[in-house]
């Protein structure tokens, strides 16, 4: 697969939309770090101390970090990389906010990027969360409601962060319901074109 | 006593920097100086390095981000129940919400030390200074009194607002300031 020109890709969708699979997957294919802010998230909320309550009180309602947070999270990495590695990012940005933070340090960085949104609609990351709740014992997802919660908040504050990146032209957009191999397929497409 | 998160604020060559280091000494608290970590990050080759070497010669602020960047790898990273003291990370309106919201989620109140001197001494003391400071941002005097005037008096009004500042004389001496800090501070 060839190397693109940019050297950074952002993987965004609903809560169970694939992206964090497919990041990891991207990341490996490409030879590039992968970041996941969920994981960090998770290792965070295990930790002790006032910033770990905070985390876990936000983590266990299906809420977002502050943007603060987020932000400081996605710098501590993306400030470590060398200009020659490559970045495959899942979860950040989260909100518009974080957004224009994320285009600020990429602009400073001098980093070109692209974002890849992968559309699932709400029944089928529904029926997805609820199956991987049973198998990785996932609290955040256990149940319909707590689900429809993640869900709000993407609606509410992930949504309309891709008509940020669309205005610029850096966002693709793919169908995310299709098997992961045939995601995997279309994000290797969109980013040779 | 609970510990101590102590920031300082004034306009260039209040002589911040010196008390923030004097507090240090005096009290054994660790001290963290934001310009200390812009010059250090200067001499780095690396795209951070090469980038904030270009605005510090430029006598310009890094973007915000970047110092609010700064101050959180510090502070997250710095134990819970010891005292720290700060030179500089709250000179903007952002960055102040930033600590605003840092000091909740970490739980820590926090104190800023507002060294106030006039537009007059600053010009006074930096023209003296230039010539043996090694920094190059000392030729840039009016450049800064001007960034001071645009984003640094909007922070203090914040820390104000909130009750959290603590305002001591600059002009006298270093020693007459370094004990009203102190007094202040309830150290002496």
């Amino acid at each position: 697969m060839q190397s693109p020109s940019f050297n950074t890709i952002i993987l965004t969708g609903r809560p169970g939309s694939g992206k964090g699979t497919q990041a990891k997957r991207l990341a490996e294919a490409l030879g590039w770090v992968h970041f996941s802010t969920g994981e960090r998230f998770k290792q965070l909320r295990d930790g002790e101390g006032p910033i770990a309550a905070h985390v876990r009180e936000a983590y266990d309602a299906g809420e977002l970090l502050p943007d603060w947070f987020a932000n400081y999270i996605f710098e501590d990495v993306a400030l470590s990389l060398r200009p020659e590695q490559g970045i495959v990012c899942d979860g950040y940005p989260r909100t518009l906010a974080q957004a224009e933070r994320f285009a600020s340090v990429m602009d400073w960085l001098e980093r070109p990027y692209r974002v890849i949104d992968l559309a699932v609609a709400n029944e089928e990351v529904t029926a997805r969360m609820l199956k991987r709740a049973e198998e990785e014992h996932r609290p955040d997802s256990a149940t319909p409601e707590r689900i429809a919660a993640r869900l709000s908040v993407y609606d509410s504050y992930t949504a309309p962060l891709l008509g940020y990146f669309k205005e610029q032209g850096l966002l693709t957009e793919l169908d995310g319901a299709k098997t992961p191999d045939e995601v995997a397929a279309d994000i290797r497409a969109a980013l040779d074109s | 006593m609970d510990p101590k998160t102590i920031f300082f604020l004034g306009k260039p060559g209040s002589g911040k920097g010196t008390q923030a280091k004097c507090l240090a000494a005096r009290t054994g608290w660790p001290m963290y100086g934001s310009g200390d970590q812009f010059r250090a990050i200067a001499k780095e080759d690396t795209p951070a390095g090469r980038k904030t070497r270009l605005e510090i010669d430029q006598g310009l602020l890094s973007p915000p981000w970047f110092v609010e960047y700064l101050y959180l790898r510090i502070a997250l990273a710095h134990p819970e129940g010891e005292s720290v003291i700060f030179d500089g990370f709250n000179r903007k309106i952002e960055e102040a919400t930033l600590l605003f919201a840092a000091a909740e989620y970490l739980e820590r109140p926090f104190t800023v030390i507002n060294i106030a001197i006039s537009d007059e001494e600053v010009h006074r003391r930096l023209d003296t200074r230039k010539e043996d400071s090694g920094r190059a941002d000392d030729h840039c005097v009016d450049v800064r009194l001007a960034e001071y005037e645009k984003y640094t008096k909007a922070a203090l009004a914040a820390f104000e607002e909130r009750g959290v500042v603590v305002a001591v004389n600059g002009e006298q001496s270093q020693e007459a300031v370094e004990a009203e800090i102190a007094r202040a501070l309830g150290l002496a």
